[in-house]
């Protein structure tokens, strides 16, 4: 930390982003040190402008000046970094695992069929943003990060993963070419098929399956 | 109290800024992590392992996946943890997280290799399923990190880029990063690139399968030496004052803080930050300063703070006009700007809108052209033409991933 710096009342005032009235008034009511008038100018040292920021952020939790005058009186300059730097990014308000674990227990999440064409959400779109994100991502221009606390306005999973996961069972329509898809015969014996299917290998399959499911007593749906 | 881990410093293009016009200056904040101390003990990972595994994986491509993936298991150790994913639209867990120890090793690397190509890519769900168990073992004393793999488009589960990036975001915020590797040219970069950089881990592109390897050891080479983590910087914008960050890194604004995400970073690793500011006119003989504080945890999770400030002092125009300019850090500074405009072309022309992404380089080169060197605008110029007739998947990956490497001033 560079200890060394003093700044002038005006130095101090720009940094904090205060005026120099307000430094004079909170050294008189006891909020800030004196500052060390020992040459020509008052200077002041990084110290006071940690205390300034606290000061700040204090009354921005509208902490009335005899209360904040109470809080930090006796702090020290390292408790008074300290109590910045844990003030810097509001806390989040769950953890890593429970956030997880609200995505992962979105309802029917392990049931999901087939998406219908790759890279497009299953189902009808609650918007038109949705439903093309290459063209949504390029009417965003400049990247706009999300708000990363926007969690405490909206803590159920975003609107458009409930439509993701709700989205309807989509049967056998597959155009694409080389893909491959895993039908569910029983829980644990998958059969595995790379389409496109000519049509007698698609009879030949939908028998294969009806028989693989009488095989575990369950008959085709 | 120890030596700092972590520098600050600020610099700006020139010191003075003029009384009767509003100036405008580019500052640079370079942020340097120490060298790894010989005796230092290295942070444990808790990490997941998300591979892909769906029908286009098949063949070399997922071999050397599971070559890769069996190298990483020899890197770690038992003060390390490991989750083993493979997806494809069925998640499997086929390890829950584990210490490496030697006997779990072996049986990590014999579910490697049992690993057989699928369906169709669900990626959100294997990538959530890797963070759910990496949450699970969280630790505040070393890195927390899912690596997700994968050569194709997500098309089932979470594929929207923004919402994924959204919830990368969040994870991070809450200790839990990813870093993201997208090999061969069927995957979508720039949503792998979102996921990795909102999630505060880094993303690579993996041109040939054969590469795999090497790029997995590059990504846990930084991650056994991460010295700091969960950095940011936060800057106060003074009143009138206005500062935007150039390169279109994650941020945020809180009242008049811009606060600047970085990550985890490891020992001996810089990264440059530019932000361009803008004064008000002012009297000759005041003052405006732009602090800038570090923040980040140690290895001990215990958080600190640097700080750096950089003023400027009002003079006439005149005066303001006759200092030299700093201009290899205007260079710097074009040159991150420039690679977020490529992005943002490569966005446009990949959504079929070739000329409206050659002009939007072309227009950003104009603007960087006085202190760009005559080769880099060179190449920039033909980079436009080439967007204008459109590129190949190739060209695309590897445009962009220069670009996100520049943009992140990573080498």
């Amino acid at each position: 930390m560079a200890e060394e710096t003093l700044y002038t009342i005006g130095e101090l005032a720009e940094l904090a982003g205060v005026t120099p009235r307000t430094i004079r008034y909170y050294t008189a009511e006891g909020l800030l040190p004196r500052p060390d008038a020992r040459g020509q100018y008052a200077l002041y040292s990084p110290e006071h402008l940690l205390r300034l920021r606290l000061i700040g952020q204090l009354k921005a939790g509208y902490l009335p000046l005899g209360a904040i005058k109470a809080r930090i009186e006796h702090l020290s300059a390292d408790e008074i970094r300290t109590l910045l730097g844990q003030q810097e990014p509001p806390p989040p308000p769950d953890s890593a695992a429970e956030y997880v674990a609200r995505l992962l227990s979105a309802p029917a999440r392990q049931q999901l069929a087939e998406a219908p064409l790759p890279y497009q959400l299953p189902g009808a779109p609650p918007c038109g943003s949705v439903a093309q994100p290459q063209a949504n991502l390029a009417a965003a221009a400049p990247a706009q990060p999300m708000p990363p606390h926007r969690l405490a306005e909206m803590p159920a999973p975003a609107p458009a993963l409930a439509v993701a996961l709700q989205a309807p069972r989509a049967e056998m329509a597959i155009a694409d070419a080389d893909q491959w898809r895993r039908i569910t015969i029983e829980p644990g014996v998958e059969l595995h098929i790379r389409e496109p299917l000519n049509d007698q290998q698609r009879r030949a399959v939908e028998r294969l399956i009806a028989f693989g499911r009488t095989l575990f007593g369950r008959e085709s749906s | 109290m120890d030596e700092q881990v972590l520098k600050l410093t600020a610099s700006a293009d020139r010191r003075l800024v003029a009384c009767e016009v509003s100036s405008q200056r580019t500052v640079e904040w370079a942020i340097s992590a120490a060298e790894l101390p010989r005796h230092a003990n290295r942070a444990p990972l808790n990490i997941a392992l998300i591979l892909d595994r769906s029908g286009s994986m098949q063949g070399e491509k997922l071999r050397n996946v599971q070559h890769a993936a069996k190298y990483v298991l020899d890197l770690l150790d038992e003060r390390d943890r490991v989750a083993l994913v493979a997806y494809d639209d069925q998640v499997s867990l086929v390890a829950r997280s584990t210490p490496v120890t030697a006997a779990q090793r072996d049986v990590l690397k014999r579910a490697v290799d049992a690993l057989r190509p699928g369906g169709w890519t669900d990626l959100s769900g294997g990538w959530v399923t890797g963070c759910h168990e990496v949450a699970a073992y969280q630790s505040s004393a070393g890195v927390n990190r899912a690596l997700l793999l994968t050569d194709g488009l997500a098309n089932r589960g979470i594929t929207d880029v923004e919402e994924l990036a959204h919830h990368a975001s969040e994870l991070r915020v809450r200790g839990v990063a990813t870093s993201a590797f997208g090999v061969g040219l069927g995957f979508n970069e720039q949503l792998l690139a979102a996921l990795a950089e909102q999630g505060g881990g880094h993303f690579y592109y993996i041109e040939r399968a054969e590469q795999i390897a090497e790029v997995f050891r590059r990504e846990l080479g930084e991650l056994l030496t991460v010295v700091v983590r969960e950095v940011f910087v936060t800057i106060t914008v003074p009143r009138g004052v206005t500062v935007e960050l150039l390169g279109d890194l994650p941020h945020e604004r809180v009242g008049d803080r811009l606060r600047i995400f970085l990550g985890d970073l490891c020992a001996g690793e810089r990264r440059l930050l530019y932000t361009r500011v803008l004064t008000p006119p002012d009297a000759s003989g005041a003052s405006v300063a732009l602090a800038g504080t570090l923040c980040y945890a140690d290895l001990d999770g215990r958080t600190a703070t640097v700080e750096a400030t950089v003023a400027f002092s009002y003079a006439p125009e005149a005066d303001v006009l006759r200092l030299p300019l700093a201009e290899e850090l205007l260079r710097r500074a074009s040159e991150i700007e420039l690679a977020a405009s490529t992005v943002r072309a490569l966005r446009l022309e990949r959504a079929g809108q070739p000329g409206q992404a050659r002009a939007l380089l072309l227009q950003s080169l104009a603007a960087a052209a006085p202190y760009l060197a005559a080769p880099a605008a060179a190449q920039y110029s033909a980079l436009a033409e080439q967007m204008g007739d459109g590129m190949s998947e190739g060209q695309r990956k590897a445009t962009h991933f220069a670009a996100y490497q520049a943009r992140q001033s990573r080498k």
